[in-house]
Parts: structure tokens; sequence; C-alpha cells
């Protein structure tokens, strides 16, 4: 079990991709760790360099502050679980989990004792002597996860692990995979493009994109206080509602466009607004209320504009409301209570607690939830 | 040969499924002609082989063999079918192993760090498209300089480089169907590359040396040209043995045939099994998607 | 567009990694040992090949070998033996291979009509492309003798007065013909196959829909369907007729006269024959060039007329390395 540092990383494949740009973060012994993103983000890049299974272009990574980036994944004691084909097929499952054991010279004994151990621990001491295409996707990567485990490794790399299974298994495998890793207190880094996955197994989470970092933090930092639009629009489990209001003014009310519609702003929003009176407005689905037409609440700590009912949508115990404002969509999660038709008229409106506000270009955080941020540039400057 | 009827709509009469079974059987029927007309010659070659020497030059000639003889087998290995059936048995296993040897490798590398297009594949591929009869002169020139002239090393180096293109065009086809993952839980548990290739790579990729080792070894088998121009009396593989016989003034056909038989029955058997799942991979492969 | 990260304000361009310098000899120790000796024996004898036909070389004779320059090779496209084999190699390329190709397709759609059996009925039809080119020679020999074949005693009983086939002037081509299509044919049958199989049934089903007849069904959607497959197997048929020898040694041995000799028997008469190695050289190096230019050629034109996806690039690999297999079936 170790630290890991990365520090100025970069990875270019061909010398023309630049893939990894310029990452730097620190995993606490112990930690389980998330890199997060959609694909081509340059995640598994990192999880691939943190193995071994390639090398850095240029920086450093360290285990338990020594430099290994020019080792071999063998001398880092690293172990690694993959998407699928995870198991070599002409092996049965305790040959499997023999291999690295075997490659290392162990005794017979000693192999023997490992692979039940880690066998029982992982529930699969039935299916030990099947071969991969006797067993079903997750009993797969049960299997690969014990053959990772058996050797006691400094870090172990899961790879989009549970990505394959069904929805089902999928979770049961999440809360399992959290379990084993606290218990056994391996450092752990898991790559997914599943933002719930993430947030559901993982102490912090690093999240890319195009092979740069957004954002490093717990789930509930990264959440509540996404350092730009990408990162509000990916992290949770609906989008973001952001949209850019242009041509802000005072007069007659303070209130600005947004795709020809005019949108009335709160006045927490006011310093903000930057000289080319443009400001970004970002909120949660279930921030948003929306009324029948002329029924909206009014106030200054208020956002509201108006537009017509998209679709909306039955999710049982809500509705998902898109509404379209002139050329933009907000969508909003109301109680089962309201039923809206389509293309009905209906206002929207926003509370200031419910409230990100982004700078024009959707860069950078501004304000979030009714409190300004003091450290807003701090954050933004991360990475 | 039952008709395969294939589910009709409920409203089909019964008189439309009779006509579609009727259908079916009648194209078997056609197929099965086709193919029986097809095999005559080597019908023709097969009841040929049991005649006796009285029985081949009669007019018209008997069909089934009146007294069917198993001589002209023993006297057929006795004449020099033995020797070819064992020279070219050395030859084509030899090469077909050197083939493999040098081919897989190279093959991997291919398979792994070229694309299945590129420049690389293409030259290699090329090679194999030469006719035989391009090299051959330039192969008897430099035969007669090294001593290789109608020697066994000679013939197999000449057939190890007929070969050795295709291997290494079927096995790189075969790997890069190989998911990188193994290859990279094999370095992640540690293993060094000689345990990567021993451990990994070849049992997963043994269907794929199999194939290519018997295309190898029948082509060597049953390769003519450079027989004929590359070895004289020494070595003296099945093909030639054959056509040197056949220029005979009056060659008994009996015992040729018997040799022909024995040539082509190995063959027969393992490219039926290789055929089956030769057809099978194209409709995988291309029909499948 | 929302990235928070300043752009980094210097674009390093990479150097060299090491892992890239030991990923290059690890390939190039692999791949080494297999190109070093295709390399040393495409090289050498070639060598050997251009001496021979840029000088007087000649094995039986021991006369001082003289630079003689192009003068082989003026001496080879002069003759009209030269002509005559150009020809009968032609007529293989040109007349046998499309006869494969007609009879594969019908073969092929016939086989496709049917389920149960295929496998095996293409097994059986594959059978004289396994066996060695010299025994095919031979059955078809025992098969057309003129006097104790059954074919020409059937023939006779029948009422008709048959050729000598092989042993006559006018039949020896056209026997030689059918021997190589009836050996190869079932080549052509396994690619049309291959690519009547990866035609989905619902392509099938929605030209019904759309009310198209089967032969309309055909000319517009099955053949452009398999245009690739079919420049596969003319491809690699037309490769591979430059290859025809061991039927015409067995059966004609390029007679009567020179009536049935091919490029590859006359260089061959005339370096092992008559140990003219000089002209057979010459001769060798013209097939080759005749065979590159010939393939570029029909690949071009494939391109051309199927430009949507490129035919030359697009052929389905498993198709290329599959046929290829096939190719040296025989007249290696």
């Amino acid at each position: 079990m170790a630290s890991v540092t990365l520090s100025g990383v970069n990875k270019w494949y061909a010398g023309v991709v630049h893939a990894v740009q310029d990452i730097s973060f620190r995993i606490e012994d112990g930690e389980f760790f998330g890199l997060l993103g959609p694909s081509g983000s340059g995640k598994t890049s990192v999880l691939r360099m943190l193995a071994g299974l390639e090398r850095p272009t240029s920086g450093t990574i360290a285990f338990d502050d020594v430099p290994v980036q020019a080792r071999s994944p063998q001398e880092r004691n690293v172990a690694m679980v993959f998407e699928q084909n995870a198991l070599y097929p002409h092996m049965t499952a305790r040959q499997n989990i023999s291999y690295p054991l075997k490659i290392r010279g162990l005794s017979k004994g000693e192999i023997e004792t490992k692979v039940a151990d880690v066998a029982n621990m992982l529930n699969i001491a039935h299916l030990i002597d099947r071969r991969a295409s006797q067993m079903s996707g997750g009993q797969q990567q049960r299997v690969a996860i014990a053959r990772a485990l058996v050797r006691r490794p400094n870090l172990l790399c899961l790879d989009e692990p549970i990505a394959h299974l069904d929805t089902l298994l999928r979770a049961r495998l999440r809360g399992e995979l959290k379990r084993l890793q606290r218990s056994l207190g391996t450092t752990s880094v898991i790559v997914t493009h599943d933002p719930i996955e993430a947030m559901t197994m993982t102490d912090r989470i690093a999240l890319m994109r195009d092979g740069v970092m957004q954002q490093i933090g717990t789930a509930d930092e990264i959440y509540n206080r996404p350092v730009n639009a990408f990162v509000a629009q990916f992290f949770g489990l609906h989008s973001m509602n952001v949209f850019t209001v242009s041509d802000v003014r005072d007069t007659p009310e303070f209130s600005g466009q947004c795709g020809g519609q005019k949108v009335l702003l709160p006045d927490c929003v006011k310093p903000h607004v930057q000289a080319d009176r443009r400001i970004a407005i970002g909120a949660r689905p279930s921030g948003v209320s929306v009324h029948k037409q002329g029924q909206a609440p009014r106030g200054a700590d208020m956002l509201s504009l108006s537009g017509r009912v998209y679709v909306a949508e039955q999710l049982g115990d809500s509705i998902l409301v898109t509404v379209q404002a002139g050329e933009t969509t907000i969508q909003a999660m109301t109680p089962p209570s309201q039923v809206f038709g389509i293309d009905e008229p209906v206002d929207i409106t926003i509370r200031e607690n419910a409230l990100y506000v982004f700078d024009g270009d959707q860069r950078t955080l501004r304000f979030a939830s009714g409190q300004p941020l003091p450290g807003a540039d701090r954050i933004a400057s991360f990475g | 040969m039952s008709g395969h009827v294939s589910p009709s709509p409920a409203s089909a009469s019964e008189g439309n499924r009779l006509m579609m079974t009727l259908g079916i059987v009648a194209k078997h029927a056609v197929i099965v002609l086709i193919l029986a007309l097809f095999l005559l010659p080597l019908a023709w070659l097969l009841l040929t082989a049991f005649k006796p020497y009285s029985e081949l030059f009669t007019t018209p000639p008997t069909v089934l063999p009146v007294n069917g003889t198993l001589v002209n087998f023993s006297e057929g290995w006795a004449i020099g079918g033995g020797k070819g059936i064992g020279d070219s048995l050395i030859v084509s296993s030899i090469s077909t192993a050197l083939c493999l040897i040098l081919g897989f490798p190279a093959a991997y590398a291919l398979a792994r760090r070229f694309p299945p297009h590129g420049q690389m594949s293409f030259t290699i591929l090329s090679l194999r498209m030469l006719p035989p009869i391009v090299p051959v002169i330039g192969f008897y020139i430099l035969f007669q300089e090294l001593s290789l002239f109608d020697t066994y090393t000679g013939l197999v180096i000449v057939y190890t480089f007929m070969n050795l293109p295709l291997v290494i065009w079927l096995l790189a086809e075969f790997i890069r169907q190989i998911p990188k993952t193994y290859e990279e839980a094999a370095r992640i548990d540690g293993a060094p590359w000689y345990r990567l290739f021993w451990d990994v790579l070849l049992p997963l990729s043994a269907p794929g040396i199999l194939t290519a080792g018997i295309l190898a070894m029948i082509f060597a088998w049953n390769e003519f040209l450079f027989a004929l121009v590359l070895t004289g009396e020494k070595v003296i593989t099945l093909p030639k043995a054959l056509a040197s016989f056949f220029l005979f003034q009056q060659p008994n056909w009996g015992q040729l045939g018997a040799i022909g038989i024995v040539a082509i029955t190995p063959l027969l058997i393992v490219s039926y099994y290789m055929q089956r799942s030769l057809i099978r991979s194209f409709s995988v492969e291309l029909g499948g998607r | 567009m929302t990235t928070i990260s300043r752009p980094s304000a210097v674009v390093h361009v990479p150097p060299k990694s090491r892992e890239g310098a030991e990923e290059r000899r690890a390939t190039w120790l692999l791949l080494g040992p297999a190109l070093v000796f295709l390399g040393a024996l495409s090289v050498w004898p070639f060598v050997y090949l251009l001496y021979a036909s840029f000088t007087s070389y000649q094995l039986a004779i021991p006369i001082p070998i003289e630079w003689v320059g192009f003068k082989n090779f003026s001496r080879v496209i002069t003759n009209a033996r030269f002509l005559s084999s150009l020809g009968i190699t032609l007529i293989f390329a040109l007349v046998a291979v499309p006869l494969q190709i007609l009879i594969g397709m019908g073969l092929a759609l016939l086989l496709n009509g049917i389920t149960r059996g295929r496998e095996l009925y293409a097994s059986l039809f594959l059978i004289p492309m396994m066996v060695a080119p010299i025994v095919v020679g031979f059955s078809w020999n025992l098969f057309l003798n003129p006097i104790y074949g059954p074919l020409n005693s059937f023939l006779k009983a029948i009422g008709f007065e048959p050729p000598a086939w092989a042993q006559s002037p006018d039949w020896a081509l056209p026997t030689l013909v059918l021997v190589d299509t009836w050996q190869w044919t079932p080549f052509v049958m396994v690619v049309l196959l291959a690519g009547l199989k990866s035609i989905p049934s619902r392509v099938y089903e929605a030209a019904r829909v759309d009310g198209s007849n089967r032969w309309q069904t055909f000319f517009h959607i099955v053949l452009p369907m398999l245009y690739p497959y079919l420049t596969v197997a003319f491809v690699l048929r037309f490769i591979d007729s430059f290859r025809v020898f061991d039927i015409i040694y067995i059966l004609t041995r390029g007679g009567p006269g020179t009536s049935t000799q091919n490029l590859a028997y006359y260089t061959y008469d005339m370096g092992f024959g008559r140990f003219e190695f000089g002209i057979a050289g010459a001769l060798s190096i013209i097939q080759l060039i005749l065979l590159t230019v010939g393939t570029m050629l029909i690949l071009s034109l494939a391109k051309r007329r199927d430009r949507a996806p490129a035919a030359g690039k697009a052929l389905p690999p498993t198709v290329v390395s599959h046929a290829t297999q096939q190719l040296q079936g025989a007249n290696s």
C-alpha cells in the first residue's frame, strides 16, 4: 500500500495527440480515488500510466515519494482489473488467480492458501475450477478482482470494472467493492465515466475533460461547488441547466436576454455581471420551479422567465418537465401533482439558494446556492 | 436429404407449403447431381487404384474393378511411393515448423505494431503472390553455388520461403482478434516476455497456429515446380515421383492411382475439418455483424 | 470552452520517448528473423536472375559469360513462341478465370438457397482445390484417355465421335482450361458464398417489400453488394493464372507442338529443357512485370468503378486472407 503522487504528467500519442495535459495530484495511502470523465478525457491514460502499462511523456509518478515512472508494473507491484476480457480464457479461475503468484515463484502451498483466502473473501470458492466461458460477466469480474487482490498490491487499478454488467449487478458490486476496499485498505484508483459510480464508491474524485484536469475533490465538493459549467453539467444524476444571459441591464428592472427571451434576475447576481453585460446562470432541475402562466411568485431573490412546455416525462415520484424558453431548454423536476400539457405556456422561477452563477463564458463559478464564493478564483486555478 | 421447411405464414395454404418443400428437395437434387459429376474424375482415380493391370487397358473400360486388388498399393509403395511419402513428409513438416517458429513472433509484431493494411503487411503479402516460375531460376543458380541442389535443406528453405508470408499473414490476422487486455494483464501480473508468449499468447493463438500450419503443410506437400527443378535423384517428393513415373511409355496406372490416392487422402481428411471451420469463420466474421 | 485550467502556454512537442525506442527494438527483434529470411531469399536469387538475364549465361555450355545488355529481352519479345505463350497465359487469365467466376457464382447462389447440408456440400466441392495439381492432372488424364478413359467410351456408346482431348491439337487447350476451371471454381464459390452470407436477410426482405422481383433483386442489390468479393476472387485468380504449370506438365507437356505452352511452361522449357538461362531469366522478369502491371490495372479499375468504399482498400481483410490461404492450394 502506498501513496501516489503525479506531478506535471503529460502523455502524447504518436507525437500529435496530447491525451493528458500537465496533470498533478496526490492519492493518499489507503484512499479510494476516482478518475471520472467522458470518453476521450484522458482518464484511462492516467490509469495506464499509474499501472505502468504506459510511460508518461514527461512528468513524474511517485509511489511513497519514490519516482516509479520508469518501472515496470511488476516492480511497482500494481494490480489491475480490466473492463472486459480480464481473465485468461484458457485458464480456470484458480489458474487465473494463481498466475501472478506463480510468476513470483511462490511455493505451491503458499499459492493454495492465498487463493483459497481471496476466493472466500470474494465468494467465488464454488467457481474456482471454471473457465471464463463458464462464468457470467459478474462472476468473471469477481475472479478478476480476486486475481488483483491475491498479492496485496501497492496500488489497485480498476478500469471501468463494472461498466459492462447489467444495472442491478452493477449496483450490488459497487457496494461490495467499496466495502472490500475499506476493509483491505488498499490504495485504489477507479476509472469510470459514470458520475454515480464515482460518487458512491470513492473518497475523492478527479474529473477530467479532453486531457485537462477540471476539478479534484470529494463528491460533495464537486456537486455543490462545480468549478465550471462542464463539471456542473457532467456531475450528478441530472445535468445542471446552464444558460448564458446577455445584455443585462438595471432599468426598468434588473433583467437580461436569453435566446430572445427576457429573464428577470435576482439581486444577488448583480456583483457578478461582467463588463460586457453577460453572465451564465446554472440551476439543477430540482431547483427549478414551473408554474402555470401568470401564477409565478415574484421577488428580488428569484430568477424568472417564461416559456412553453416541450415535453413532460413521468419519473414516478416526480415529473421531469422540459421547457423551451426562446432558444434555451430548461429542465425542471416538479412534484407529480403538477400536470402540464405539451406546448402549454408556463413561467419558470429559480430561487437564489438554488442558483449557480458562472462568468459569461461558463468557465468559472462565481456564486453558488445563495453564497458568493470568495475562493472561486482559487478553485478555478486548480489544475 | 430432407427439405428444410422455413416457417411459412399462417395464411399459407397446404399447397404452398408443399411447393416450398418440393423446391428445396429439387435444389438438393440439383446440387447432388452436380457434385457427383464434379467428383467423377477423382472417383475414377479411386477405382483405378483397385484395378489389376489386366483390367486397365480394356475397351470399354470396366467401371467397378472386377477383380479388385490391393496389390497396387504395395507395389506403388515399393516402386517409389514410399520414398516419396517419406521425403514429402520430411520436407513439408520441417518447413512448416520453421514457418511457424519464424512466423509467430513476426506475426505478433505485425499485428500489434503495424496497421492492418499498411506497407509492411502489403510487402509481406505481395511476396506470397509471386508465381514460383519467377524465382526458380535464381534459386537454381544459387543452389548450385551453395551446393544445396538436390538436398532436403535446399527444398526446406524454398518451401519455408514460399509459405512464410502466408503464415505470417494468417497468424497476424488471428492475433489481431485477440484482445490486448490479455497481454496487459500478463504484464501487470509480472510475466516477463517469454512467459507472456508461452503462457498467454501461444495458448490463445493455438487455433490460428493449427490452421496456418496445416495450410503450410498442404502447400509444401502438393508443391511440384520447385521440387522438379531444384532436386535430382536424392530427394524425390511425392508429386515429383508421380510425375516421373507418369512419363514412362506405358505406366501402370493402377500403381500411380494408388500413390495418388495415398497422397491426397490425408489432406482430404484434414481439410474436411478445416473447410468447415473456414466456411464458418467466413460467415461469423463477415456475415455475423 | 468550459475548461477552467489556463491553456498551457508552452506547447511542448514531445521528445521521442525511451518507451518508444524500446518498443521499436522489441518489434524489430520479433520481426527481424522472418524479414531477414524473406529478404535474403527474395534478393539473393533475384540478383542471380538479373545476372542471368543480362548475360550470355548458359548452364550446359562452358563459354565465357558476357554482358549482353537487353539482348535476351529483345530476343524474347521478337520471338513468335513468346507471343503465343503470352496468348496462352492470357487465355487462362481472361477466359478460364471469368468462366470460374460465372460457374462459381452459380454454385454459390445454389448453395446459398439451402440451409441444411450447406457446409457438407461446400466442403465436398472444395476437394479438387486440396488435391495436388499433379494428381489432378493424372486423374483427368485417366478420365479423358481417348481409348481407355470412361468419358470417351460413354460418348461413343451414345453415338458421339469424341475428340482425343489433351492429345488433340484443337482440344488440348480447352481441356486444360476445363481442368483449371474444375480445380479452381470451388475457390470462387467459397469467396462468393461468404459474400452472399454477409448480406443481411433484412436487405432481401426490404427488396421484397419494395416489390422487386428475383432478377431485379439480384442485379440491383446482390451483385453490387458482392462487388468487393468478386474483385477479390478475380484478382487472386488472375494472379494465380500465371502459376498454371503442373497440369500442363502432366497433361500435354506444352503440346501438341507448342500449342499449350504458357509463359511459365515456356520459361521452364527454355531454362531447364535447353538451359538457355539468359532467355529464361528475361522471361521470368517479363512475367513479373506483366503480373504487377496487370494486378494494379485491375485494382485501379475496381477502385474507379466502386468509388464509394474504394474496393481495393475496403476489401474485407478476412476475405483476402481466407482467399489467399486458398490461393496456393495447388499451383504452388
